[in-house]
């Protein structure tokens, strides 16, 4: 080496740094309690678990607490549901809560169209009674109503229930579960007597053969992807969804059925399993009704017919048909592509029925599995005192009302004897000004709900708007009279129930901003102003609540009578219900009907079925494509008032709306993608990014749901039986393509 | 209700909001755990032993295991402590824009860890190691000085700038973690075992880089760096394009502001220097332009190089940058124009003094060649990047047309014409979408950057009609040279938006 390159290395070695404070910034040091390495710069002094506060998989998270306070996640490891893993909204869990768009104090708007001005919380809940409370007392009942969420703690939705029913004494609430889950509720009451999934995720492990359903599993919910793979049985899976999504990449079986045949696809199985012979009759002699009409019914569902319908070809229909009735263990899953349609409640019975005809329900691996969509739909569905009285009760059974009214000791006369509305005819009542003043929970409608058109319009019409919310800028917010700053999942107590019946913990281990207090607390405070504080005096708090809660489920289907408080749930990684007091099965992953005994009345599952129903708006000459919606990204949750809190969230979404368009049909209208196209329906016209692919079927397009301007297109249609939203289909058109493409700065 | 109890209700529930106390109402889960509880998840996700002599630790990605869900970028980001949306992995996905063969395969990707880093190649002051036991290409946070030189020679868009810290940081195989036996965060974190740290014998990873091939469709050719991932169960289409799901996407690149004023003024003030020496050399001192001629030469050759440090994150440790002469062209750059700026001086000095003759004409040569080496370093730091739209032809042309339009400017406007028709001839032809043979470029040109590309057509055509009219009238050079300047600078922010940055597959609509 010459002495000058010895010169030089001998610089390079003083000169070149390879620590400092940058370096120091990053180091990792060993977690405690089991943790792998963990950032120093946040390293916890202790961890606690508690259920996600996104979808209903109901994963556990780790927090990561220093000084009581949680400073990181990591998946828990020890849960049942997913083993140490998370989606990347559960690892990002945590950045929701530190946004500056948080709503940290009253805000009272006195003069429409001008900023709210912030005000006390004793402020706040007098306005609260003294602007509804008139209205009800001149209007009546019928007047007021709330709209909940799937968002919140069981103990909040019972507790807020409870008040606006029977503290307030208001006819009508509902939630925005109807437009996510209403129709597999509505199915498995007609079909299995109670709002019951009777599975476990272990089935997806257990499974020979997995049909998914309108199911874009491996985005829309990771976690449950990851159990399918976990499955040993080197399983068929099957995807049925007109589009070629992440889920069907992963397939071994794409049936990409024409949009809306799904109902027929499932009629015509049925008849070709029926011709074939490939159904269990003992089963359907021992433990279902109906069958010989059902069968009668299906005689019309001949195999051409079908296969025209569906666009699926005879042999595939047939090889579906011999794979289903093969005595394999088969499960059918279905989301949102069954759940949002105009005639959802058949199509999601067709699929039960699939499943009672090939004795594929109450065993391993089998199942008409509805998964769920948020983190509390579960919970809501029996202790939201909306569709169903506290506990999964009746309001037109005078037997459960008596029961509640004990249970609560509250006179038997506050409860309604009547049904509420579903949210869309609440929404059709403050149009027609029958009801004058709403109270918004936890949802952000003026982006979701369908056709939304001028949903802002429609709130200015009511008197009075109260908007109850983590933050106080949404589109629902920024129409609100009254703002209530409620506190966020992870800063605050209280159970979810995930997709598959299990009971999760969820903690406090962050502080709210300012004054924002729990939705349960806001609750008790205006019970208290109200004047009605008394009867809540037992629901002190959310763990009391859920005592209360135990005692409603008491007889039901859905019995948690046994459960010995929340340190339980927690240490036993959750509890699926049933769960009575005199349980004997404590298995951590259990399924219902291994007894072939469903909770009708005479305990049998009758096959459920109608005719076809025509589509209310069909592609036609003016509005030549179908338009589709769906989830665009892992990342993103549905209206994004949370995820776009977080950085990496976002970067992992689309930037911008867009258009997923075939490539037959873009080249017919000279678009290509990034391009600007206007795409319009009867309803709105929008001006969006183009993004030319083929996993979109040609005649169809596909925008995510994640951006306020989707449901400026969709067409307000309604399942009859379920009253959930038509979301996934509407008639639309493109009638301008920006050909400059300075449009796209 | 009374107001006093309302209010004591009030402050319970404020106050109780407040109070967390999780930790003594549940137990502590893992009390007595001595090891990550996660490791048995792991276990066969990362190798048992050290790499040998001629191996190295790579990536190994099942795309058919991946689905998407992204949790590995999350994962990175959580748990490496990283700032807001900073994260070393990136999940993007490929499409088949094909009628009958609809297809999509999302692909998870962090950096390669190469077997020939370009962003250790290019750095000028050796702020990267490639660790000889492992193949980890790791930064030296502290060593680095924010130059950002790495995040255009790395092929693969990976070591990414943090504008609050001033400097690159990127994915370092989480080697602290693998050096415990721990698997990356990326890998702990995928529900589908789809990442995986293998051991990689360096001869593969050097044989698979040869020719044209390349990690995915439309990445940039290994041979540039030979990556060290190992992507598995690519889906292949015969006969179908398979693109980035992003691929539409025109978003214009970042404009490097100060680089596009250094790039410019060096150039124009080399040119300047360079004419007046010639000017001097060949015509004599008579017809020489004068003084000032040569001062405006330095003193935009001083405003040049301000220039160039703003666009450093850690200015201050910018001595750093000699370092890495030995590779770096941009610390060569850095060097040359540092003593080209002290030559332009004494230049200036030896003018103003009226130096003997032997003196003024070595210094006025120094001056003269030093800014021509100068440009050409400048030259070859984008060349470097193996840029398509930046290659030899294409930045020789540019850099060099500027120099001698600017710089002829005073003396030979002829010259200064002749070069700046050229130029802007070039650049017609390069923004028209069916003849340049950069069409990606053209179409970011005449859509996001049309305005920009307006601005520099108008300011480009009033440089010659002045420079045109200086030659009857002498007073419009001064003009004609400001407009030629700043139509150049425009010209400059184009030749670095309009660039396709070479990258792993993105997302939908950009990412």
């Amino acid at each position: 080496m010459s002495s000058f390159s010895r010169a030089t290395e001998e610089i390079k070695k003083r000169v070149r740094t390879f620590s400092g404070p940058l370096t120091e910034s990053l180091v990792r040091e060993r977690g405690v309690y089991g943790l792998g390495q963990v950032p120093s710069s946040v390293a916890p002094e202790a961890t606690t678990s508690m259920i996600c506060g996104f979808c209903a998989t109901g994963c556990s998270l780790n927090l990561h607490l220093r000084e009581g306070e949680a400073s990181n996640i990591t998946p828990n490891f020890d849960y049942p549901v997913n083993q140490g893993m998370a989606c990347p909204k559960g690892w990002e869990a945590l950045a929701p809560l530190k946004s500056k768009d948080r709503a940290t104090t009253p805000l009272l708007r006195t003069d429409r169209g001008k900023a709210p001005q912030a005000v006390d919380w004793q402020t706040a809940a007098e306005t609260f009674r003294d602007r509804l409370k008139p209205i009800i007392e001149e209007h009546g009942p019928e007047s007021v109503a709330f709209l909940s969420t799937g968002q919140i703690c069981s103990e909040e939705m019972a507790l807020l229930g409870a008040f606006a029913k029977f503290g307030m004494g208001i006819t009508h609430g509902d939630g925005n579960t109807r437009q996510c889950m209403a129709t597999a509720v509505r199915a498995y009451k007609e079909s299995f007597g109670f709002d019951a999934p009777p599975y476990t995720y272990k089935d997806f492990e257990e499974s020979d053969v997995i049909v998914l359903v309108g199911s874009n599993l491996c985005i829309a919910h990771p976690i449950m992807w990851q159990r399918v793979l976990q499955n040993k049985r080197n399983p068929e899976i099957i995807v049925i969804d007109p589009r070629r999504t992440e889920t069907a990449m992963q397939a071994t079986r794409h049936l990409a059925i024409k949009p809306k045949s799904d109902l027929t696809f499932f009629y015509g199985l049925a008849h070709l399993l029926i011709e074939k012979g490939l159904i269990d009759k003992d089963f359907i002699t021992e433990h279902c009704d109906d069958f010989d009409a059902f069968s009668d019914h299906v005689k019309d569902f001949d195999l051409a017919s079908v296969s025209e319908r569906s666009g699926i070809t005879e042999e595939e229909l047939t090889s579906m048909a011999e794979l289903i009735g093969s005595g394999k263990r088969v499960s059918f899953w279905w989301t949102m592509g069954v759940n949002q349609s105009y005639e959802a409640t058949r199509t999601a019975q067709s699929i039960i029925n699939l499943a009672l005809m090939t004795g594929n329900i109450g065993k391993p691996g089998t199942g008409a599995n509805s998964i769920t969509g948020q983190c509390n739909a579960m919970g809501s569905r029996l202790f939201s005192n909306t569709t169903n009285l506290l506990g999964g009760h009746d309001f037109e059974k005078e037997e459960d009302r008596r029961k509640v009214a004990e249970i609560l000791s509250i006179p038997e006369e506050r409860i309604p004897t009547q049904n509420s509305l579903p949210y869309h005819s609440i929404i059709d009542g403050v149009k027609s000004g029958k009801i004058k003043g709403l109270w918004i929970i936890a949802t952000n409608p003026a982006h979701s709900w369908i056709g939304r058109e001028d949903f802002a319009g429609v709130l200015n019409q009511l008197d009075f708007l109260v908007v109850q919310d983590m933050y106080d800028n949404t589109e629902t917010a920024a129409c609100a009279d009254l703002i209530l700053p409620a506190a966020a999942w992870g800063e605050k107590d209280g159970t979810f129930i995930n997709s598959e019946r299990r009971i999760g913990i969820v903690k406090k281990v962050a502080k709210a901003p300012g004054k924002a207090l729990s939705d349960f607390s806001i609750v008790r405070l205006l019970s208290t102003v109200w004047g009605c504080g008394e009867w809540f005096d037992e629901w002190k708090t959310p763990e009391a609540t859920f005592k209360i809660l135990q005692q409603l489920s008491k007889g039901q289907p859905c019995d948690i009578s046994g459960i010995d408080g929340y340190r339980q749930i927690d240490e036993e990684g959750g509890i699926q219900w049933p769960y009575p007091e005199e349980a004997i099965d404590t298995d951590q992953e259990r399924r219902l009907f291994s007894d072939g005994h469903f909770f009708t009345d005479n305990q049998r599952a009758p096959f459920i079925f109608d005719t076809i129903q025509a589509d209310p708006e069909p592609p036609c000459e003016d509005y030549p494509l179908r338009l589709l919606t769906g989830r665009g990204s892992s990342s993103q949750w549905h209206t994004q008032t949370r995820t776009r809190q977080s950085a990496v969230l976002q970067k992992l979404g689309a930037k911008e709306n867009y258009v997923e368009i075939h490539p037959a049909d873009a080249v017919a209208l000279g678009i290509s993608s990034g391009q600007k196209i206007e795409v319009a329906s009867r309803r709105g016209s929008i001006r969006i990014k183009s993004f030319v692919n083929s996993i979109v079927p040609k005649g169809s397009v596909f925008i995510p749901m994640h951006e306020e301007t989707t449901n400026q297109l969709t067409l307000p249609s309604f399942d009859p039986h379920s009253h959930q939203p038509n979301y996934k289909s509407c008639a639309v058109r493109i009638p301008s393509v920006f050909k400059d493409n300075k449009e796209l700065d | 209700m009374s107001l006093v109890s309302t209010k004591n209700l009030i402050d319970e529930l404020l106050e109780d909001q407040q109070s967390l106390t999780a930790v003594e109402r549940f137990s502590q889960a893992h009390e007595k755990a001595t090891t990550p509880v996660l490791e048995t998840h792991y276990r066969s996700l990362i190798p048992l032993s050290k790499p040998g002599e001629g191996e190295q630790y790579n990536f190994e990605v099942d795309l058919d295991a991946c689905s998407g869900c992204k949790a590995c970028v999350t994962a990175c980001h959580s748990l490496n402590g990283l700032d807001d949306g900073e994260s070393w992995r990136d999940v993007g996905a490929l499409i088949t824009p094909d009628l009958t063969q609809p297809s999509q395969q999302t692909v998870t990707t962090a950096c390669h860890h190469c077997h020939d880093p370009a962003c250790a190649n290019g750095c000028p002051t050796l702020a990267y190691e490639k660790d000889a036991d492992t193949g980890i290409v790791h930064h030296l946070d502290d060593q680095c000085i924010g130059c950002q030189y790495c995040t255009m020679t790395c092929p693969y868009d990976v070591p990414k700038y943090n504008a609050r810290l001033g400097i690159v940081r990127k994915c370092d195989m989480c080697q602290s973690r693998l050096k415990e036996g721990e698997a990356p965060a990326c890998v702990q974190a995928c529900p589908n075992e789809a990442i995986r740290i293998r051991i990689v014998p360096l001869a593969v990873v050097i044989n698979r880089a040869r020719g044209g091939s390349t990690l995915v469709p439309g990445a940039a050719p290994s041979r540039i760096t030979k990556p060290s991932t190992t992507f598995l169960n690519l889906r292949e289409h015969e006969g179908t394009a398979t693109v980035s799901a992003d691929d539409g996407n025109l978003t214009p690149a970042h404009a490097h502001l100060p680089l596009v004023i250094m790039l410019v003024l060096t150039q124009v003030a080399s040119g300047i220097l360079l004419f007046d020496v010639i000017s001097r050399f060949f015509a004599g001192d008579a017809a020489s332009p004068g003084l000032w001629h040569a001062v405006l030469g330095a003193g935009l050759a001083i405003a040049g190089l301000i220039a160039a440090t703003l666009h450093l994150g850690r200015p201050l440790q910018a001595w750093r940058s000699f370092l890495g002469w030995r590779k770096s062209w941009l610390s060569r750059e850095i060097l040359v124009f540092g003593a080209w700026s002290g030559a332009a001086f004494a230049y200036v000095a030896t003018l103003y003094l009226e130096l003997p003759g032997f003196i003024d004409n070595s210094i006025a040569l120094g001056a003269a060649t030093s800014g021509l080496a100068g440009v050409f370093c400048s030259v070859m730091v984008y060349v470097f990047t193996k840029r398509q739209f930046w290659s030899l032809p294409q930045t020789g042309t540019r850099f060099g047309l500027t120099l001698l339009a600017a710089g002829s400017c005073f003396v030979f406007p002829f010259i200064s014409l002749l070069a700046l028709a050229t130029k802007l001839g070039f650049e017609f032809f390069l923004r028209s979408e069916t003849r340049s043979p950069f069409p990606h470029s053209a179409k970011v040109i005449n859509g996001p950057l049309w305005r920009i590309w307006s601005g520099r057509v108008i300011l480009g055509s009033l440089a010659l009609a002045l420079i045109a009219g200086s030659t009857v009238m002498p007073t419009l050079a001064f003009p004609g040279f400001v407009a030629l300047v700043a139509g150049e600078m425009l010209a400059r922010a184009l030749y670095f938006q309009a660039v396709k940055e070479p990258k792993m597959p993105g997302g939908i609509t950009g990412s």
